[in-house]
């Protein structure tokens, strides 16, 4: 009896479950310029300079510059364009989206005139839209050498279970245990090779010792984004030295659809493989917390100098999975669709789990054509930012009341992290020419590549413009960012056979327009 | 954020801020990136015309809170308005707390600096607090004083302790919450992509990094040559160009050799539901 219960307990503690995939950490550390229309158009270089609302979110001592208050809001579009070139096809795919950028207010403290440490200070609450995951995503291409089915067959083989207790483990993944349902993975025995479990698309090929041929497609769309909210305190002292703490609160918020098809392509009807589609929904939600402390030093007049420190930010993260799988295998199975609900007693599952995002370390110069305070003389500055993210660092932690024994499964997830991301040197510069009232601007960024296998290309760049106008207490800016940016997506992994990827080329950009009052 | 909700903030914030009027109206709109002047000594013009009139140093700060407009408006000004007002000292130095350059702004206390009408004249403190208006105050000290300590305090202690507690509360709700979640029916380790990155190799609590394909990729397809699919086509073209791993790429070994008893009982997990059956082949 004891046994017993010994043994019904130890089955609870493995009722955990899991959908974290590195790509998840990527995702929320990936972040790309946001800013004001004045910081995008600079390449969001905004190190050192300071004065503009965006410093919340780079460096704080930025805001210790302020002696005057202001209050901005930034409105912005995206318009994007996504081109997967997946096995030699290329296919393209558009959207846009509104988002509301960098908005909020500073108040700044001014010195007493009649100190002799013209000490300032200032205080800002600002949110921005610290990313963007509007996007689709679509690519297609024949593939003579391997089904994503594949994925479940080896899943299934590895874990030594027969088809039906794998069916109900919950060791196996739910794409698996849909794909035994339907049949799209089953066993098949030949000579030379034995018991083999197998991916149905690829049975009558091994059956028949030929090739196979499929056609592949897989369309994502994902919405949501990262909207941090900024809570800042700054100062100054005898002008020479600014500093600033923020206090971030990310508040994350993401839904991915997908749909990957994978279809005959040899016109054989009796093959055992017509066609097969998964669709996923995946939802994750979270909030988090983190601290960004800043310095700004200006040795002589017109230099600035800037440093800064993002800690990582640590999420609490709830996530959804829910997906559903069709497959018609022609003469070896009638059409069937099952989905995870069917599989998991009408429940769709739900993950939690803390996240911690990486580190961030920031240096940055200035030079200001005639630093003085009256806007006439006021030339115009050029700057440079130089970042470090350390995206090998992010880790996932286990956040279930009944966690007990998911160590194992954080730790692998972990390890996996640091050893297919690493650090990236990120890269801005931008400048402004002042005409009095009127401003143009230009600017360009640069950032690494996350992966650390250079086959996967990750780099992005950022080419950004744009103008202002400063009047009658009130500033007008606007700046279109152009990207470039470059990525890969695995429709599928497989641990014991080479994966294929399709890469993936951003164009289009975004217009951002930022509407400030001073007082 | 939802694009409707998003255009109204957009155009109430809009609008909000154009039905706003600047303290730099008739000036020089200062830039804090190249200079941030506050409200000492600031580009102040004397004409109406956009920036192009003579730079004048005027003290701003004095001119904007000051009803009577007088230049020569000083400090002390305040101190016998206090007095005539029969204002006395209460809980702060009441001078000091009018006049911020009397404390150091780093400080904590930088907070109280807001409610100062020195500061700002949008500043709504300024409209509000009459306890630090020296002209609403006349006649109505009692009032004024008041308001001014219910409001400043709060302002000064609400802030920051405020919000620190509202973000651990945060975190409670993000981190493993208080109560207790009654069993949820058996899920996957991995919901979906991550088993492909690891091997669990017969092992369900030892989860393994597979590393042995990280780096191998295939994506070209060896028929490519004519776009042709003709059904004799033999294994051998699958790795036309992965001659060194022939035979191991195109089909790895996948045995299916279920153990006996499979380790932790993959039914007995799934919460008591019983489990689902494939349901019958019906094809050849």
């Amino acid at each position: 009896m004891r046994k017993k219960i010994l043994l019904v307990s130890f089955s609870f503690c493995s009722l955990i479950g899991f959908a974290q995939v590195p790509e998840d950490a990527l995702r929320m550390s990936w972040n790309t310029p946001g800013g004001t229309a004045r910081n995008q158009a600079i390449g969001g270089v905004m190190g050192s300079l300071g004065g503009d609302i965006t410093s919340n979110f780079i460096n704080p001592a930025g805001i210790g510059i302020y002696r005057t208050s202001e209050v901005v809001i930034s409105p912005g579009f995206n318009f994007l364009n996504n081109n997967g070139t997946f096995r030699g096809t290329k296919t393209s795919q558009n959207n846009s989206n509104a988002f509301f950028g960098t908005s909020g207010f500073v108040l700044g403290i001014p010195s007493n005139p009649r100190s002799r440490n013209k000490s300032s200070s200032a205080f800002s609450i600002a949110i921005n839209r610290a990313a963007d995951f509007n996007q689709k995503i679509n690519y297609r291409g024949q593939n003579d050498f391997s089904s994503f089915s594949e994925a479940y067959a080896s899943e299934i083989a590895n874990s030594g279970l027969s088809l039906d207790d794998a069916l109900n483990s919950n060791s196996i993944s739910f794409p698996a245990r849909m794909g035994l349902y339907t049949y799209l993975v089953d066993t098949l025995t030949t000579p030379g090779f034995g018991t083999e479990v197998v991916a149905s698309p690829l049975r009558y090929a091994f059956e028949q010792d030929t090739a196979f041929l499929l056609n592949q497609d897989n369309y994502i769309e994902s919405k949501g984004g990262i909207t941090e909210l900024a809570f800042s305190f700054a100062g100054s002292s005898k002008e020479k030295i600014f500093w600033g703490v923020s206090l971030g609160v990310p508040i994350m918020n993401y839904e991915r659809a997908s749909t990957l098809t994978e279809s005959d392509a040899t016109g054989n009807n009796t093959n055992y493989f017509k066609e097969t589609y998964l669709r996923e929904r995946f939802t994750s939600r979270g909030v988090g917390l983190n601290l960004k402390m800043g310095l700004i030093v200006r040795p002589v007049e017109s230099i600035r100098l800037g440093a800064a420190i993002h800690t990582p930010t640590i999420y609490g993260m709830r996530e959804t999975y829910d997906a559903e799988l069709f497959a018609d295998l022609e003469n070896y199975n009638a059409p069937t669709t099952v989905n995870v609900g069917t599989l998991n007693e009408g429940f769709t599952p739900e993950y939690r789990y803390d996240l911690t995002s990486p580190w961030k370390f920031l240096v940055s110069g200035a030079y200001i054509f005639r630093e003085v305070e009256d806007t006439r003389q006021q030339k115009g500055f050029i700057s440079a930012d130089l970042e470090y993210v350390t995206h090998s660092s992010s880790r996932f932690r286990d956040a279930e009341l009944d966690g007990s024994g998911s160590n194992n499964y954080f730790n692998a997830v972990n390890n996996v992290i640091r050893d297919i991301y690493k650090g990236t040197l990120n890269m801005k510069i931008g400048g402004e020419l002042k005409f009095n009232t009127i401003m143009a601007r230009a600017g360009f960024a640069y950032y690494g590549n996350p992966y650390r296998d250079e086959a996967l290309n990750g780099k992005r760049m950022f080419i950004s413009g744009g103008l202002g106008y400063r009047n009658k207490g009130y500033f007008i800016d606007l700046a279109y960012v152009h990207r470039i940016t470059n990525d890969v997506n695995f429709p599928y992994r497989l641990n014991d056979k080479a994966n294929t990827f399709a890469d993936l080329r951003g164009g289009g950009g975004n217009v951002v327009a930022t509407l400030g009052f001073k007082f | 954020m939802n694009l409707k909700i998003s255009s109204l903030l957009v155009v109430a914030a809009a609008l909000t801020l154009g039905s706003c009027s600047s303290v730099y109206k008739s000036g020089q709109t200062p830039d804090d990136v190249y200079y941030s002047p506050g409200r000492t000594g600031a580009a102040y013009a004397s004409g109406n015309d956009d920036n192009g009139s003579d730079y004048l140093a005027t003290n701003q700060r004095r001119r904007y809170n000051d009803r009577v407009t007088d230049p020569n408006y000083a400090d002390d000004q305040y101190m016998r308005m206090a007095i005539a007002t029969g204002r006395r000292p209460m809980f702060f130095d009441d001078f000091a707390m009018m006049n911020p350059y009397y404390r150091n702004n780093w400080a904590f206390n930088s907070w109280m600096v807001w409610n100062s009408p020195w500061n700002s004249p949008w500043n709504s403190m300024y409209m509000w607090n009459s306890f630090y208006n020296p002209y609403w105050g006349i006649g109505n000290g009692w009032y004024g004083g008041g308001f001014g300590l219910g409001w400043s305090p709060g302002w000064g202690s609400g802030w920051g302790p405020g919000w620190g507690g509202g973000h651990w509360a945060g975190g409670g709700i993000i981190n493993k919450p208080g109560y207790y979640t009654a069993p949820r029916p058996s899920r996957p380790r991995s919901g979906f992509t991550m088993g492909s990155y690891l091997n669990n190799n017969n092992n369900r609590n030892s989860y393994r990094v597979n590393n042995s394909y990280y780096g191998n990729y295939n994506n070209r397809n060896s028929y490519n040559d004519n776009r042709s699919f003709n059904n004799s086509n033999n294994r051998s073209m699958y790795n036309n160009n992965r001659s060194t791993n022939s035979g191991s790429f195109d089909r790895p070994t996948r045995s299916y050799s279920p153990s006996s008893s499979p380790a932790g009982g993959s039914r007995g997990s799934s919460g008591g539901g019983g489990g689902v059956s494939r349901p019958t082949r019906s094809g050849n």
